[in-house]
């Protein structure tokens, strides 16, 4: 007869031990991650239940009375509206800016792709408050070279970024231009996953190039059209820099952004107001919440999509 | 270890990495504290050095050369700190929460008022007090404002008397386009036709404005709606109320008047066209290339100028703030805070006050009439001082123009801690009037109507958070005159 000797399982304490080494590797990201993100998004929590300036020793608990006041503030909206302006504007920009730009960068007969690709990708890795700085140049009314563009084809000057009208548009031009690198690359990527010899059979099917895009490579994009548009609805929802050194919100709160806002009362106000600040952060974080289940729920049908099709 | 036969494998060189790394990162946790207790006071630079923040970049080499004085003379050296005047608040914010504040600062950036400050434990009394006070003219200290419970914390370095509408104009510009540089505009029509002839000569825009500052922009109204005859003041929680009521009225006509001046140079197309985008300093480098030909501006204007645009002096001239009809401007300005506190958990407060008897000396304020930024205390030190003449010229209208006014936090010390209860009003006045000139605000007068009443509820909640001993009757004052320098 043969005994078989079970041992028991070790210990959690012995287990650790034994992975001592990817989780002392681990720990620094650990570290890092609680102080600078957890822990601000725990006391921005904390602090929006506050009525505190930020430097005072005393913080009065205030219950909800910070949500309330942020949501009849009319400036809260306005700020609310233009970031959502932005988002719906920016997005559809980006996402069909970047698949053409990206298609035509994929075209096999296309010379010094790798140039171009380059170029559209440049503006990326540039930091953003020096873009904003160069473009306040670039628009200047008074001698930028739009300006002078525009005179020497008889066009009257445009304030670009002084005139309440033209002003978020403008930022909006520059934020795509700054960025359709990115969801250039993320199509780029996309189109590598379309087989070839799917394409070649529908040519010699007879198929011209919209009828290969339309019927072959579109309805494989789909799931990563799901991701990409999701990824950039959630980066641009994140302009502070672009903003602040183009504008700084103006004139007149008209390219005020939820971030400057938030900003604008947690140290920019002559009385700074910390815990109303935090209260509009919370509120946008929830903003942020919601587009990230949404975000969630997009990549798992986008999943389902790609396995369907598979 | 690993034996000299045997290479080293990547784990071995990642786990050696990481020990020797956490060890840094351990290593360098328990040394700041350290340094902090040697310094006595902040957690970085010189061991034993006095810390020292403020934002006034025409002084540099002045604060050099009285730092310099003091550590000649035996004191510690001083580890100094200029600061962007936008940024300062914020950095004082994160100073004090996380107990780092400097031995000496400004309050640049901060709209609290000290007296709120000073209960939050924020300041240290000075401990030289005696030789301060001698060193100042009389009349010039207020409780509430520079001494708390008989014991002085603060003082003010510069005058009151000064004002930040002057006519700034380039003389070059002037006479290419056909005007006496000597006679510069007085009345609100004469800087508007001025303008406008400049334009026409096509030598320069008429007029820079710092269009996207909106602080200054209230400033400039504030004193304009002056000279149309409001009676009211700037600064010291005043803006906006009527001195001889007590009353908010930024709705007056006298600011209407102000704001429609203003903005008059757009609807004349003879402003620079990129004021829109441009602060105060932005504006200053525009109208020294010639962007323009006209600049409104304080007196350290000169100051600026010498330091970063030297070429520039030679062809400048300066003039009053305009007023409607040409006559001779009256402007009131209370008492100026104190400049410099002491921070309440610094080490080293019996040195600190030690050098600040020095910012009260005659050669101190010699230097400052010299370094042209804001007005010394002493105004009689600038005529003979080797200032430039545009910055005499504007120090002798301010002597002639601007009158002491009333001081609401000195009367009462309990308006301070209304004052610092108030919660702020968005938009303010200086935002405002930047949306008249994008013309997003359209009714004016029902505009600043409503200013009015929002900074009188947040007054009135604020005097009943407060609770006793101050009321809206401690903002009236109803012996204020015109034109005389309050006393009572």
């Amino acid at each position: 007869m043969t005994s078989i000797v079970q041992k028991a399982p070790p210990g959690v304490g012995r287990r650790l031990w034994q992975a001592r080494w990817p989780y002392l590797f681990l720990l620094p990201t650990a570290v890092l991650y609680g102080l600078f993100t957890l822990w601000p998004v725990a006391a921005s929590w904390w602090y929006s239940f506050l009525s505190w300036s930020g430097f005072e020793g005393e913080k009065t608990f205030v219950g909800l009375q910070n949500y309330r006041d942020v949501l009849a503030d009319p400036l809260f909206w306005n700020s609310f509206g233009i970031t959502m302006l932005f988002m719906v504007v920016t997005v559809p920009l980006r996402v069909a800016l970047g698949l053409a730009i990206a298609l035509l960068l994929n075209h096999p007969r296309l010379p010094f792709q790798r140039l171009f690709r380059t170029a559209f990708f440049l503006p990326v890795v540039t930091t953003t408050a020096i873009v904003g700085v160069v473009m306040q140049f670039v628009f200047d009314p008074s001698d930028g070279p739009v300006a002078d563009v525009l005179r020497g084809a008889g066009v009257p000057g445009v304030d670009f970024l002084g005139s309440p009208d033209a002003a978020i548009w403008t930022v909006i031009a520059v934020h795509t231009w700054k960025w359709v690198g990115v969801t250039m690359i993320y199509w780029l990527a996309a189109l590598q996953t379309v087989p070839r010899d799917v394409l070649e059979a529908a040519q010699v099917d007879g198929a011209t190039g919209w009828q290969s895009f339309r019927h072959v490579t579109a309805p494989m994009l789909i799931p990563f059209f799901v991701i990409i548009t999701l990824l950039t609805i959630e980066q641009n929802l994140q302009v502070f820099d672009l903003v602040m050194t183009m504008t700084g919100g103006g004139p007149f709160y008209a390219t005020e952004v939820i971030e400057l806002y938030i900003y604008r009362w947690a140290f920019a106000a002559t009385v700074p107001e910390l815990g109303f600040a935090s209260a509009a952060a919370v509120v946008l974080g929830l903003v942020l919440l919601v587009v990230g289940i949404g975000q969630l729920v997009g990549v798992r049908a986008a999943r389902r999509t790609a396995g369907g099709d598979a | 270890m690993n034996s000299p036969g045997r290479p080293l494998t990547r784990r071995a060189l990642l786990r050696s990495a990481g020990v020797l790394a956490g060890t840094a990162a351990l290593a360098g946790c328990g040394s700041a504290p350290t340094s902090q207790d040697a310094a006595g006071s902040g957690s970085s630079g010189t061991p034993g050095a006095l810390r020292w923040w403020d934002h006034f970049a025409p002084l540099e080499s002045l604060q050099n050369a009285t730092f310099a004085r003091f550590t000649g003379g035996g004191g510690p050296p001083v580890e100094y700190t200029l600061y962007n005047p936008n940024e300062q608040g914020q950095a004082l914010q994160l100073a004090f929460g996380s107990r780092q504040l400097p031995d000496v600062f400004t309050l640049s950036g901060l709209g609290v008022p000290p007296s709120l400050l000073h209960e939050q434990g924020w300041f240290a009394p000075l401990t030289t007090a005696d030789a301060i006070r001698a060193g100042l003219p009389a009349g010039i200290l207020t409780e509430g404002m520079h001494s708390f419970d008989g014991a002085l914390h603060s003082f003010p370095i510069f005058t009151p008397r000064q004002y930040e509408t002057l006519v700034w104009f380039d003389r070059n510009l002037l006479a290419r386009a056909g005007l006496d540089p000597e006679s510069p505009p007085a009345s609100w029509d004469d800087l508007r036709a001025a303008a406008r002839a400049v334009q026409r000569s096509g030598v320069a825009s008429g007029i820079v404005l710092p269009l996207q500052f909106p602080d200054r922009l209230a400033a400039f109204v504030l004193e304009l709606a002056q000279t149309a005859g409001f009676p009211g003041t700037r600064g010291n929680g005043l803006d906006g109320l009527d001195l001889t009521t007590g009353e908010y009225r930024f709705h007056d006509d006298a600011f209407l008047a102000a704001i429609e001046f203003l903005l008059s140079f757009a609807r004349d197309d003879t402003m620079f066209l990129a004021s829109t985008s441009l602060d105060a300093r932005s504006a200053r480098v525009r109208w020294a290339a010639e962007g323009g030909a006209f600049f409104l501006d304080g007196p350290y204007n000169a100051g600026v100028l010498a330091g970063k645009f030297p070429q520039v002096l030679g062809r400048i001239g300066v003039g009053s703030i305009p007023t409607p009809d040409g006559r001779a401007p009256v402007l009131t300005r209370p008492p100026n805070d104190g400049t410099f506190w002491m921070s309440g958990r610094s080490g080293a407060v019996e040195a600190a006050s030690t050098l600040l008897e020095l910012f009260v000396s005659a050669e101190y304020q010699r230097g400052l009439a010299a370094a042209m930024d804001q007005p010394p205390l002493d105004l009689g030190v600038v005529a003979g001082s080797d200032a430039h003449p545009t910055y005499k010229r504007c120090v002798q209208l301010f002597g002639e123009q601007v009158f002491l006014g009333p001081a609401v936090t000195g009367r009462n010390p309990r308006v301070a801690a209304v004052l610092g209860a108030m919660k702020p009003v968005e938009p303010g006045l200086g935002a405002i009037i930047q949306g008249i000139a994008s013309e997003q605000v359209t009714d004016v007068r029902g505009r600043l109507r409503r200013l009015s009443d929002e900074w009188t509820a947040a007054r009135d909640a604020a005097i009943a958070e407060v609770g006793g001993g101050v009321s809206t009757a401690d903002w009236a004052f109803p012996d204020w005159r015109r034109g005389e320098d309050y006393t009572a």
